[in-house]
């Protein structure tokens, strides 16, 4: 197994770069923090409007977060790689189809993260706010969203690694990530698939598991600090 | 100052407040007592429009605050309000607690601001806990931190919602000593409270609830110098 990734430790990282496009294990990274970074806007937008006075706007958001969380990854991919380029009228890149995908996915998982942060808030907190005359979206600003995402800081992270998870569908699309990557290695080797995809496995674990031990250290410091509070 | 005609306030089936009439005038000081739930704090908190009304009329300083028009923030910046759980804003320090409501919204700029709250810190003797966190303060610094939040606003009326009953007996002196300085100043106060020491000490008139009513309504001395009313008279000795 060491011996497979000494060899080809250059394309199961980087894939073919320089010479190429980048790929491998940095394209993972790459389609994971592009797609969060675009996901984290929405998700809180949608956490807010759930919150909203008007029902229909409530019940919408609500509709598409069970209806995402009803729907697996790999079909929304698909639907968005055959549908959105002949409704659009022109072509996607693999790489913005599955970055659309996950932001669609995501947006639903990290929304009700989210909202947990906000529901979780004291709701003296709001009223302090109001009797001092802070305006609606100054106290969701300035109040809610600062204390409510700190708290779910740990929430976020394990998010992170369930859309780090989530690129290796980039494979069915052609997208040279580091799933594809192993895959390609593979089809060169012939004889060794085992060892090739243990590799591939303990690049998924280390990227993982070391996010999760960040989350599980800041979740107990969070703990910690809120207890403090009160 | 304030006016309160005919209020009623229901929550579902239960009537929390039922027909209440009174006034309080420019520079008293009213505290609010009876047992618990007899409607003391949620009457506090319709004042400031925190709990909204079923039937009635307020008026503030002659404004009409459930009327659809009042520029509800604008009002509230007129009327502190201080909370039991003092509730700061726990991911701000001290100082940024006070600063906060001057800089966005009335737009002071922010060293202006910062030397406005730094004074008002003085005032309470907190100068040095200015950098520190809600939650590295004890609950009487704390306390005296929201009370100064929103003095910063320089209102007409300050309103306390059992501002003691969540602090260690220790603490409660020094609070209701930044109370008390403050009633002499002539600031306009109502206040929950079971501190009947402050009611004697502070208070210009007592109202006793129950049930949603304010049941007596009488000037401090005639509260504790052997009020007729034996409904007082239990009270007085239920909390002594």
């Amino acid at each position: 197994m060491w011996q497979v990734f000494s060899e080809n430790w250059e394309f199961f990282l980087l894939g073919t770069y320089p010479r190429g496009p980048i790929g491998g294990l940095a394209m993972t990274l790459i389609i994971a923090v592009v797609s969060l970074a675009i996901t984290f806007p929405f998700a809180i937008g949608v956490a807010l409007l759930r919150g909203s006075k008007s029902v229909w706007v409530r019940r919408a958001c609500e509709a598409y977060t069970t209806l995402i969380r009803g729907c697996p990854l790999l079909m929304l991919l698909l639907w968005i790689y055959f549908f959105l380029p002949q409704l659009l009228g022109f072509p996607l890149s693999p790489f913005t189809t599955l970055v659309i995908a996950i932001v669609f996915f995501q947006t639903a998982y990290l929304s009700e993260v989210i909202r947990g942060g906000i529901e979780a808030l004291h709701k003296g907190q709001t009223e302090a706010a109001l009797a001092l005359g802070l305006k609606r979206w100054m106290i969701i600003w300035k109040i809610i969203l600062p204390q409510a995402l700190y708290n779910v800081i740990p929430g976020i992270l394990n998010q992170f690694t369930s859309v780090i998870k989530e690129t290796s569908l980039a494979y069915v699309i052609a997208l040279g990530e580091v799933t594809y990557s192993a895959s390609q290695v593979n089809g060169i080797l012939m004889t060794r698939p085992m060892e090739v995809y243990m590799v591939l496995a303990a690049l998924y674990f280390v990227l993982c598991f070391s996010l999760t031990q960040i989350a599980g250290l800041l979740d107990r410091r969070i703990a910690r600090n809120r207890s403090a509070v009160r | 100052m304030i006016s309160i005609q005919s209020l009623n306030k229901d929550f579902g089936a239960f009537r929390a407040l039922s027909d209440i009439n009174a006034r309080v005038e420019k520079g008293e000081v009213v505290v609010l007592c009876g047992p618990s739930g007899s409607g003391k704090s949620t009457l506090l908190r319709t004042l400031n429009r925190l709990e909204p009304i079923t039937t009635g009329r307020i008026e503030i300083a002659g404004v009409d605050v459930n009327s659809r028009g009042v520029d509800i923030n604008k009002l509230r910046q007129k009327i502190g309000f201080v909370f039991q759980q003092y509730n700061l804003f726990p991911h701000l320090t001290a100082l940024d607690n006070i600063v906060i409501g001057l800089t966005k919204i009335l737009k002071m700029p922010r060293d202006e601001a910062t030397k406005r709250a730094m004074a008002l810190l003085e005032r309470v003797n907190l100068t040095r806990r200015a950098s520190n966190y809600p939650a590295q303060l004890s609950g009487g610094e704390q306390q005296r931190v929201a009370i100064v939040r929103s003095l910063a606003f320089q209102p007409e009326i300050m309103l306390f919602d059992e501002p003691t009953s969540a602090l260690d007996a220790e603490m409660i002196g020094e609070v209701l000593a930044l109370m008390r300085e403050l009633a002499a100043t002539g600031m306009t106060m109502m206040c929950v409270t079971h501190e009947m020491r402050f009611a004697r000490e502070a208070a210009d008139r007592v109202w006793l609830m129950e049930k949603g009513k304010i049941i007596v309504d009488t000037d401090k001395a005639a509260f504790f110098n052997s009020h007729p009313n034996e409904r007082v008279q239990r009270f007085l000795s239920s909390i002594n």
